[in-house]
C-alpha cells in the first residue's frame, strides 16, 4: 500500500484531507509543520507528499528545500497546498522543486486526480 | 475444289455462330446470377443499413444514459464533498473546549473550507452594546476593523436582519458590502457574526456548497462560542447562565 504525508498545521485542513484522500487506498501519516514533515519523510519514506505553505517552525518552502537536499527524499513527489494562486507564488513553489499545487479550499476530485497521477495510477 | 472451301467456310461460319450463341447463353446465364447475387446483396445491404441505424439508436442512447449516468456520478461526489465539508466543520467546532481554540477552529473552518483570509469573527459582550472583533484572518483590511453596532452601517444592518447573507459577484458588490455576513445567535438574541470581506484571488464568488457550511456555521457557531463561555465560567467557578 503506498504511503502519503499529509503536512498541515490547521486540524481543520488534515482532517479535510485526509476524507478527501480516504477514497484511494493508501496509508495515511500526518505531520504538523515543516520540521515534522522533514523528519517522518525520511523515516516513513512517503510515496507522496501534501504539504500546505503556510506552518509554523518551518514553512512549506524550507520544507521543500530540505525535502530535495536529502539523497533519501529528493525523488519523492510534493504537492504544495497554498491559499495563494499568484503567479510569482506557483513560480517560487516550482523554483524550490514542488511536483505540483492545488488552491485552497481544496477541491477534492482536483486533489485526487493529482494524487493518482504523481503516484502513478 | 471450290465446292470444299464454300463447305469450309460455311461450317466455320456455323461454328463461329454456335460459339457466339453458347457464349451469349453462357453470359447471360452468369448475368442472371449476377442479378440474383446482386439482389441478395442489396437485401444484405438494407439489412445491415437497418441494423446499423438500430446500433447507431443504441449508441446515441448509451452515450446519453452516459452522460446523464456522469452527471449522476459528478452531483454525487459535489454531495459528498459538502457533505465532508459539514462534517469537518461540524466536527472542529465542537471538538474544542476553550473560547480561543473554538475561535481558531472557526478562523480555520474559514480559511480552509469557504477560501477567505480577509474575515472577522464578533462576538458580543455583556458590558458593551456593540460587537467586538474577536479574531480576524490575514486580510489586507485587518488593521481598521472596526467594531460592529448591530442595525448601524452595512455590517450592522446586515446582522440586524438575523439571515446569513451572501453577496452576489463582484460587480453586483456594493464596495462596502462583504461577501458573507453570518449573523450568530441564541434564542433569538445576536452573539455576534462572522463577516467574510473578500475570498482568495483565485475564488470568483461563493457556491450552494459555500451556502450550506455558512447555514451550518450560523447554526453552530453561536452554540459553540457560547458553550466554550460557559465551560470557561464552569472552569472559573462561575454560575452557568
Amino acid at each position: 500500500m503506498k504511503k502519503i504525508l499529509l503536512v498541515d498545521d490547521s486540524s481543520t485542513s488534515l482532517m479535510h484531507n485526509r476524507m478527501i484522500l480516504a477514497k484511494g487506498a493508501w496509508e495515511i501519516i500526518t505531520a504538523r509543520d515543516g520540521q515534522q514533515a522533514v523528519a517522518m519523510a525520511s523515516q516513513e519514506k512517503p510515496d507522496l507528499i501534501v504539504m500546505d505553505v503556510m506552518m509554523p517552525n518551518l514553512d512549506g518552502f524550507g520544507a521543500l528545500r530540505l525535502l530535495r537536499g536529502s539523497e533519501q527524499t529528493r525523488g519523492v513527489p510534493v504537492i504544495m497546498v497554498t491559499t495563494r494562486s499568484e503567479a510569482d507564488h506557483i513560480e517560487r513553489g516550482y523554483e524550490t522543486g514542488c511536483s505540483d499545487y492545488v488552491t485552497k479550499p481544496v477541491n477534492g476530485a482536483e486533489l485526487l486526480a493529482k494524487v493518482r497521477n504523481h503516484l502513478g495510477e | 475444289m471450290a465446292t470444299t472451301d464454300a463447305d469450309g467456310r460455311a461450317e466455320y461460319v456455323r461454328s463461329v455462330r454456335e460459339n457466339t450463341q453458347r457464349l451469349a447463353q453462357g453470359l447471360l446465364a452468369e448475368n442472371e446470377k449476377l442479378v440474383a447475387l446482386a439482389t441478395a446483396l442489396q437485401v444484405e445491404l438494407d439489412r445491415y443499413r437497418k441494423e446499423r441505424e438500430e446500433l447507431q439508436h443504441q449508441l446515441t442512447r448509451i452515450q446519453s444514459d452516459g452522460q446523464r449516468f456522469r452527471q449522476q456520478y459528478h452531483e454525487v461526489e459535489q454531495q459528498n464533498a459538502n457533505l465532508a465539508n459539514l462534517y469537518v466543520a461540524s466536527y472542529q467546532m465542537h471538538a474544542a473546549l476553550h473560547h480561543d481554540d473554538v475561535l481558531a477552529a472557526l478562523s480555520e473552518i474559514i480559511v480552509n473550507l469557504i477560501g477567505s483570509e480577509d474575515f472577522t469573527i464578533y462576538e458580543a459582550s455583556a458590558e458593551d452594546p456593540e460587537l467586538l472583533v474577536r479574531a480576524c484572518g490575514m486580510g489586507p483590511s485587518d488593521n481598521a476593523r472596526p467594531t460592529v453596532r448591530v442595525g448601524d452601517g452595512v455590517v450592522g444592518g446586515l446582522v440586524a436582519r438575523g439571515v446569513v447573507h451572501v453577496a452576489g459577484p463582484d460587480g453586483e458588490r456594493g464596495s462596502a458590502e462583504p461577501v458573507a455576513c453570518v449573523p450568530l445567535r441564541i434564542d433569538g438574541e445576536t452573539t455576534g457574526a462572522i463577516v467574510v470581506f473578500s475570498l482568495l484571488a483565485h475564488r470568483p464568488a461563493l457556491g450552494t456548497q459555500d451556502h450550506e457550511l455558512l447555514d451550518l456555521l450560523a447554526t453552530h457557531a453561536a452554540t459553540a462560542l457560547h458553550c466554550a463561555r460557559l465551560h470557561e465560567r464552569y472552569c472559573a467557578g462561575g454560575a452557568l447562565t
